[in-house]
Formats: structure tokens, C-alpha cells, sequence
């Protein structure tokens, strides 16, 4: 009876549509193959049997439109043969059923995807293009695609932020139109779990700190100047490593780019400052809100060592207001002629690439880039974390996916706008990272479970994941200085 | 680092020609060429590794103390002076000096291996050229394993002074969760919707255990947790407010706090093989009380602290206490937290934070001075 079919997927109500109807499919082969016969050998029997599953398992793969017919199909062979065959054979039987099944799904999932994928690029050439008509149309044929939930994977919930993204768009929304619950939660804490549970940010933060100590090898007072300090959890760790050299002091300024960051900047200097008592260093900590180059000269420099430190991979909005804030930044710390600029970007928002990138270009190489990301998460040490994974992909990872995508400029004179900003390291160099530091990342990295590593070509430290670079960290010096 | 070779050895009172080294009768093995120096042999050094460990490590020990525990004879306070200061400075990264140290060593060797004889030396010579290359070879990988070996030290320091530092701002966080918690409570009523979310979301949080607890400090800071609210905690009587101050004070080093970063810093130690950043499941016990709080700014536009997070604490305390019970890395901080526990008195003392971090670090700044 059915009630002993081995394969789960099918439920009783098909089961009983089975007894009750003959079955009827579009196969070709159907009314070759369908007729029972029943072979007196038992080894005949099996034999052909197993070829006509395998037949049909063959023309099945082949095949474009995959449906439940099919299954039941394969259902009710089994069901016809069932009193004759073997165990083994049944055994065979019910592999198979498990196998199509399985490679059905799977390729009715790559069918979709790749619809998904090739659906996003058009409608993102449509966005270019600025035919807003056919790239409505676009989007909301991806909406429903992507709405039928048919296999939930990590490309098809950041399609969706894509779609989304592409939507805002173009109908050019304001920021205020996000849902309430995407903007909820506050971005640094969901940037806090990221950087524990991936090497990203811990990996700019170590490879520039080396390169500060190195740099400042027998100075004894260093003066790093910091783009954007967060939580300042990238200090910790030098700290620890000038409090060993016996004479060094340090002090640091935060550049702060939004007046409303003021209080969080004053509350991490305390911090700072707490740690570096604790730890009986010597430690300054100052703040400025930078609106112009001019800004800088008004930082202090008594003929110390300078440093600019500028860790962009964390940027929470990267979008052009952040990036004439960086512009800004490195223009006016040329100011100062620091020693060296450490450097770390994200490697979608490369500032040589950049600039040359249309749209489409762009909206490709984020679906990459996210997508990369987002799978890196998941097969690191934190897999069984599942939902929080998910947790940080939705409101991290999403968030950026769609910020990123509605801010990237198609138009022609945002787009001019746009290159100016990338000439900011105009009058540096970069450098060759130390062995030292090499090896650090590549220790660094290894402490992650996953497909990071770390690739080191033409004075650009990048961490990839399974090919695709993620993020680089460079380090500067002034050109034609000699110091 | 001290490769010293064993020579071929005379009896000092015997007149030898040969540069050869010579063994007095303490067991000393000296040089005969016009100054004597003192030959460090492995077991000399053997010796006097023993003697500076028993003495508590080459900074605490000192050369009439390392003389008097070794009691070899004829070992003056002069060879042990420098002895002991190449010890010291070979502990440090510092391989210009063991590149040096090598070279000597070896070069020395080759030289008073040979025979006296022109020929002999001759041909020594030339042994002496091949030696001398692959010698080099071979410091050269010395020095990329030591190189390696630092890195990777260092690496695990900093790894260590980050997740302190976070820990201290979790801390912080959490008093000032708990702070406004004791606030609202007193001045809000229960809110429905904050139950409605603390009874939705737990399993998922609980799945998501440690890593929740960054989340919510975030929050907090824009909630502005200001230090009067940080006195506000310290007046009250919160049992689980107290229990992170007591676990701070009396775990020092270690893997009995919050946030948990500090928990795997023992396995560093061990070998730098394991990630530092292995979560246990213990930690997910410890965040229970943050996830309500960060499940309604999820969810919620609004955001005050919900006071579920007061009762959730409260369970927290139990759960607390039952931690003895479960794994810890380490036989002496179990002790620790088991006084900590058991003396209420320090528990209700409000550390200041500075005294907290100090046991901490300079713990570690001494570790990295004896670079054990």
C-alpha cells in the first residue's frame, strides 16, 4: 500500500490520486516504456527495469520543465512494480527517487537563480538606461520570483535587497522611505558582531597597526590622526605594543565627519584613555569635527611623527557624502606630511577602480561582492549561529547592499562629480608591507575557518574569500619628501 | 640560541699546544687561548636554565642567587652576569643578537676543532667555507621561524588587548542596561509589546548566544548611558550588576567574564593553533539578559528598555550561580569565582573601573616581559 512508500516527499493525497487515476504524463517516451511487462526472470526483469529508470532518470536531467509529474510519475512505476521487484531493486528504486528529487531541486534552484541573476542585470541596465518603464517591469517580475520562497538561498535573500535597492532608485525615494524595521537597529551593533565573526575589520585594523609600529621604530611620540574611530577598538592593540617600547606616548586625534557622532567620539576617547592608564601609557586624546581641509591646520603638530590612519572597509554608508569626507580627510592630512597613511577599503569601493565603473559594472561586481560576503559568514566559525548570521546579513549586509546601490550615480553630472573625490592620494606612494605584517595576516586569517586568504601583490594586502578579494589594505608615503 | 658545541675536553693541569678547550676539575670547561673564557656546554646551560627557573625567571633572578642554587665551582659572578644578560636579551625579539651569538659560537668551534698543523689547518679552512655557507642557511631559517614565532605572539597579544577593551565597554553597556532598567521599572510599568517580543524571539537568541552581545551595547550608547546612571548601579543592589564586578576583580587574567573574549585567551597560551574566538556554549547562558533589549530595537520603533530585561536578569543571577558548575578553562579561576561568589562583601563593593582593568593588563605586559 502506499503507506510504505519510502519516499517522504510524497504526500498521502497524491498517493491516493495514484490508485485512483491512471497516469497520464507528457513524456515522449511514455508509450514506449509504460506498458507492464511482466518478465518471468527476475534478473531480466531487474535489468530492464533498472535501464528504464535510468532512461528516465537521463531524459529527466535533460530536460527543461521539471514538474511533479514527473515524481509521480516515478511514484506510480514503483508502485506497479512493487509486488514483483526485489528489495534491492526497490532499494535502487527509492535512491534514485531520492537522487532525481534532490538534482531537481537543485536544478530548478540554479534555473531560478540564474533567472534572478540575469533578471537583476537587466533591470539594472534599465536603471541606467533610465528607462523607468521596463525596469518597473523588471522589478516586480523579480519580486514575485523572488517572493515564492522556492529554496532559500543566500543569493535570493540578497537579490532581494538588490531589487530593492534598484527600486528606490528609480523612483529616486528619499532615505526616509525605508521600512521602520530595516532602519531599526543601530548599524555599529550589527558592525560589531560582523567584525567579531569575520576577519574583515580586525584584518585593516592589525595590518595598519604593524605598519604604525614599524613606521615608528624609535619615535617616541606618535600622533595618529583617525578618519573615522567607531568604538576604537582598532587602539587597544598598538597601545599594548607601544606600552612595551618604555618611552613612547601616543595621541590621537578623531576626525569626526557628523556633528551628531560628537558625544560617541568623546565617549570612546574616555575609554581610550581608561585602557591606556590601565595599561600606563602615556595617552592623548583630542577630537575635531572636520567640515573643510582648512580644518586641519588647526591640529597641533610639534614636529612628531604623524600618522593617518584611514580604515574605509567600515564605513557604514558608503555613499559621496562619506567619500568627500575621505577626500577631505586626505586632502587636508597632505597638510601635516604624515609619515605614512594606512589605508583600507573595501574592495567594491576600490578607489582605482572606482571612478571608471558604470552602473551595471558596479551593480555586477556588488552582487559579487556581497555575495561573497554573505557566504564567508556563513561557513565560518559561527555556521551553527544561524540566525544571527542572518540577523547580520539583513540588517548589515542589506543595509549597505541598498544604500550602495541607490547612491552610486548614473547621471552624467553626478557622475563627474563622483571622479573629483577619487583623486585623494594625489601626492602619496605605496609602500611593500613588511614580512611581518604578511605573516600576521596570514596568521590572522587562519584563525578563521573558511576559504580566507590573504593575497599579497603589488604593495596591496588583500584578504579574499575563495577568489574574490574582499578587502585590501595599503599603506602611503608622501612622494618626494624626504624625511 | 646557545648553541654550544661539545668539544673534545683535556684535563686543565695538562699543558696542551693544541687550542683545544680544557676541563677543570668543578667539571668547567675553559678555553685555553690567552684569556680564558668559560665554555657554556649544553649541561652548563642546562643547569643554569633549571637554576633561573627555580629562582622565579631570569628577571627575578640574580647572578649570586643563580651562583648559590647552580654550586658549581669556579662559576664567578662575572660569567654569570653576562650570561644571564644574553639570557635575558635572548627572550626578547631580538635576533641581530642571536644571529651574532650563533655565528660566534660556531665560528669558535670551527676553529678549535681543527689540528694545529698548517696542513691540518689548511684544509680546515676550507671546511670551515662550506660550513660556514650552510651554517648560514641554517640561520637564516632559524630567523624566519623566530620571526614567525613573534609574529604569532604578538598577534595573540593584540588579539587579547582587543577583546579587553571590548569586554570593558560591554561592561559598561551592561551596567548601563541594568541602570535603566532599575529606571524604567520604577517609573514606566510593564509595557505589553516588550513582553509580547521577549516571549517571540528567545529561542532564535539563545541559538544566537555570545555573538548577541555586542548588539546591545551599541544601543545603549545612543541611549546615552551617562555616569550618573553609572552611580544609579552602583547604589543599587542588583545581583547580577555586582557578579560582573566580582567576576572582573577576582579573574584577572581570564575566562570567567562577559563578552567573551577572555575565555579562550588560556588556549592562546597553549598553542597557537586553536582560534582564539571559539565560542563556548556557556556564553550563551550569559546574554539572555541583553536580548530583549536588542530584539526591540529590532522590531520596535520605539525603544525604551524594556523592564522584561530586569526579570531576565534576575534569572541571569541563577544562572550565575550555577556556573561553577560548567566549564572552565582554568583550576585557579574556578577557585576564584567560587570565592567570588561566596564573599558577598566584595561583590557589593563598587570597583572603580580602573582597578579593573589593572589586574588585566599589566598581567599581560608582565607575560610579555618574560615572554614565557
Amino acid at each position: 500500500m502506499e503507506d510504505e512508500h519510502n519516499c517522504h516527499h510524497i504526500s498521502t493525497s497524491y498517493s491516493q490520486e495514484l490508485h485512483g487515476c491512471s497516469i497520464q504524463t507528457d513524456f515522449a517516451f511514455q508509450t514506449e516504456y509504460f506498458s507492464p511487462s511482466h518478465n518471468t526472470e527476475d534478473g531480466m526483469f531487474s535489468d530492464q527495469y533498472m535501464e528504464r529508470l535510468l532512461q528516465i532518470e537521463t531524459d529527466l536531467m535533460a530536460s527543461d520543465s521539471v514538474n511533479q509529474d514527473t515524481t509521480i510519475y516515478l511514484e506510480a512505476l514503483e508502485t506497479e512494480f512493487r509486488d514483483e521487484m526485489d528489495q534491492e531493486i526497490q532499494e535502487n528504486v527509492d535512491v534514485t527517487l531520492n537522487e532525481y528529487t534532490h538534482l531537481k531541486e537543485v536544478e530548478v534552484e540554479t534555473v531560478e537563480e540564474s533567472r534572478v541573476a540575469d533578471l537583476l542585470l537587466m533591470a539594472a541596465e534599465a536603471v541606467e538606461a533610465q528607462n523607468w518603464l521596463l525596469s518597473s517591469t523588471i522589478i516586480s517580475r523579480l519580486n514575485s520570483l523572488l517572493a515564492r520562497e522556492n529554496g532559500d538561498t543566500t543569493f535570493k535573500r540578497l537579490a532581494l535587497f538588490f531589487t530593492q535597492g534598484l527600486h528606490y532608485k528609480s523612483i529616486d525615494a528619499p532615505e526616509m522611505v525605508y521600512e521602520p524595521v530595516c532602519r531599526q537597529t543601530n548599524p555599529l551593533s550589527t558592525f560589531q558582531l560582523f567584525q567579531e565573526v569575520s576577519p574583515h575589520v580586525k584584518f585593516g585594523h592589525f595590518t595598519a597597526n604593524q605598519a604604525i609600529l614599524e613606521a615608528t621604530q624609535g619615535d617616541t611620540d606618535v600622533h595618529v590622526v583617525d578618519f573615522d574611530i567607531m568604538q576604537g577598538i582598532q587602539w587597544p592593540p598598538l597601545m599594548i605594543d607601544l606600552a612595551m617600547r618604555n618611552d613612547a606616548a601616543l595621541r590621537l586625534t578623531a576626525m569626526i565627519g557628523d556633528q551628531k557622532n560628537v558625544d560617541m567620539v568623546q565617549q570612546t576617547g574616555r575609554r581610550l584613555k581608561e585602557f591606556a592608564d590601565s595599561i600606563n601609557l602615556p595617552f592623548m586624546f583630542d577630537q575635531m569635527v572636520m567640515v573643510s581641509e582648512q580644518d586641519f591646520e588647526r591640529i597641533e603638530v610639534g614636529g612628531h611623527t604623524v600618522i593617518a590612519n584611514c580604515m574605509l572597509h567600515q564605513l557604514n554608508m558608503p555613499d559621496h557624502t562619506s567619500f568627500s569626507l575621505v577626500k577631505t580627510f586626505l586632502g587636508g592630512m597632505t597638510k601635516l606630511s604624515p609619515k605614512i597613511v594606512a589605508l583600507a577599503e573595501e574592495e567594491l569601493f576600490n578607489f582605482v577602480k572606482l571612478p571608471s565603473m558604470s552602473f551595471v559594472e558596479f551593480f555586477s561586481e556588488a552582487i559579487h561582492h556581497y555575495t561573497a560576503i554573505s557566504e564567508s559568514l556563513l561557513s565560518s566559525n559561527y555556521s551553527g549561529h544561524k540566525m544571527g548570521l542572518r540577523w547580520i546579513e539583513k540588517e548589515f549586509l542589506g543595509m549597505r547592499i541598498l544604500d550602495s546601490v541607490r547612491k552610486f550615480p548614473c547621471e552624467e553630472k553626478e557622475r563627474v562629480l563622483w571622479g573629483e573625490r577619487f583623486g585623494s592620494l594625489k601626492g602619496f606612494k605605496p609602500i611593500p608591507l613588511s614580512s611581518c605584517n604578511i605573516s600576521q595576516a596570514k596568521f590572522l586569517v587562519g584563525l578563521f575557518s573558511g576559504g580566507y586568504w590573504v593575497q599579497n601583490e603589488k604593495c596591496r594586502l588583500a584578504l579574499c574569500w575563495k577568489s574574490r578579494p574582499l578587502t585590501t589594505a595599503t599603506i602611503w608615503v608622501p612622494i618626494s619628501k624626504s624625511r | 640560541m646557545f648553541h654550544t658545541k661539545k668539544l673534545s675536553t683535556m684535563n686543565s693541569h695538562h699543558e696542551s699546544s693544541r687550542p683545544m678547550c680544557v676541563q677543570g676539575d668543578s667539571g668547567l670547561v675553559l678555553t685555553t687561548d690567552p684569556k680564558p673564557r668559560l665554555r657554556w656546554t649544553v649541561e652548563l646551560h642546562e643547569r643554569f636554565v633549571d637554576a633561573v627557573a627555580q629562582l622565579g625567571g631570569p628577571d627575578k633572578a640574580t647572578p649570586k642567587t643563580i651562583m648559590r642554587v647552580m654550586g658549581v665551582k669556579g662559576l664567578t659572578l662575572y660569567h654569570l652576569k653576562s650570561h644571564l644578560q644574553k639570557f635575558r636579551l635572548g627572550k626578547q625579539p631580538h635576533k641581530e643578537f642571536n644571529d651574532h651569538s650563533i655565528k660566534d659560537a660556531s665560528a669558535l668551534d670551527l676553529q678549535r676543532s681543527c689540528a694545529s698543523s698548517s696542513g691540518m689547518m689548511v684544509r680546515s679552512m676550507n671546511d670551515n667555507s662550506h660550513m660556514v655557507d650552510a651554517i648560514g642557511m641554517q640561520m637564516e631559517v632559524q630567523r624566519r621561524l623566530h620571526e614567525q614565532l613573534e609574529v604569532q605572539k604578538h598577534l595573540q597579544l593584540r588579539i587579547e588587548a582587543q577583546g579587553k577593551y571590548m569586554q570593558s565597554i560591554l561592561e559598561k553597556a551592561c551596567q548601563t542596561l541594568a541602570g535603566e532598567n532599575n529606571m524604567s521599572y520604577t517609573s514606566k510599568g510593564i509595557n505589553g509589546n516588550h513582553h509580547h517580543h521577549q516571549g517571540l524571539v528567545p529561542q532564535e537568541m539563545k541559538d544566537f548566544g555570545p555573538l548577541n552581545f555586542p548588539a546591545a551595547f551599541q544601543d545603549l550608547n545612543i541611549y546615552g548611558g551617562g555616569h550618573h546612571l553609572q552611580q544609579e548601579i552602583e547604589r543599587s543592589s542588583s545581583p547580577v550588576l555586582v557578579h560582573h564586578h566580582g567576576f572582573n576583580n577576582n579573574d584577572p587574567g581570564n575566562s570567567l567574564s562577559l563578552g567573551g573574549k577572555k575565555r579562550p585567551s588560556p588556549s592562546y597560551s597553549g598553542g597557537g593553533g586553536k582560534s582564539p574566538l571559539i565560542w563556548s556554549d556557556d556564553f550563551r547562558l550569559q546574554e539572555l539578559g541583553t536580548t530583549p533589549h536588542h530584539h526591540d530595537h529590532h522590531q520596535i520603533q520605539i525603544g525604551p528598555p524594556s523592564i522584561t530585561t530586569t526579570t531576565t536578569l534576575n534569572s541571569m543571577s541563577d544562572i550565575y550561580e550555577s556556573k561553577p558548575a560548567v566549564v572552565v578553562l582554568q583550576g585557579d579561576s574556578m577557585k576564584k569565582f567560587e570565592a567570588s561568589s561566596s564573599s558577598s562583601s566584595k561583590l557589593e563593593r563598587p570597583s572603580p573601573r580602573r582597578d579593573r582593568m589593572s589586574p588585566m593588563i599589566p598581567q599581560g605586559r608582565n607575560n610579555n616581559a618574560s615572554f614565557v
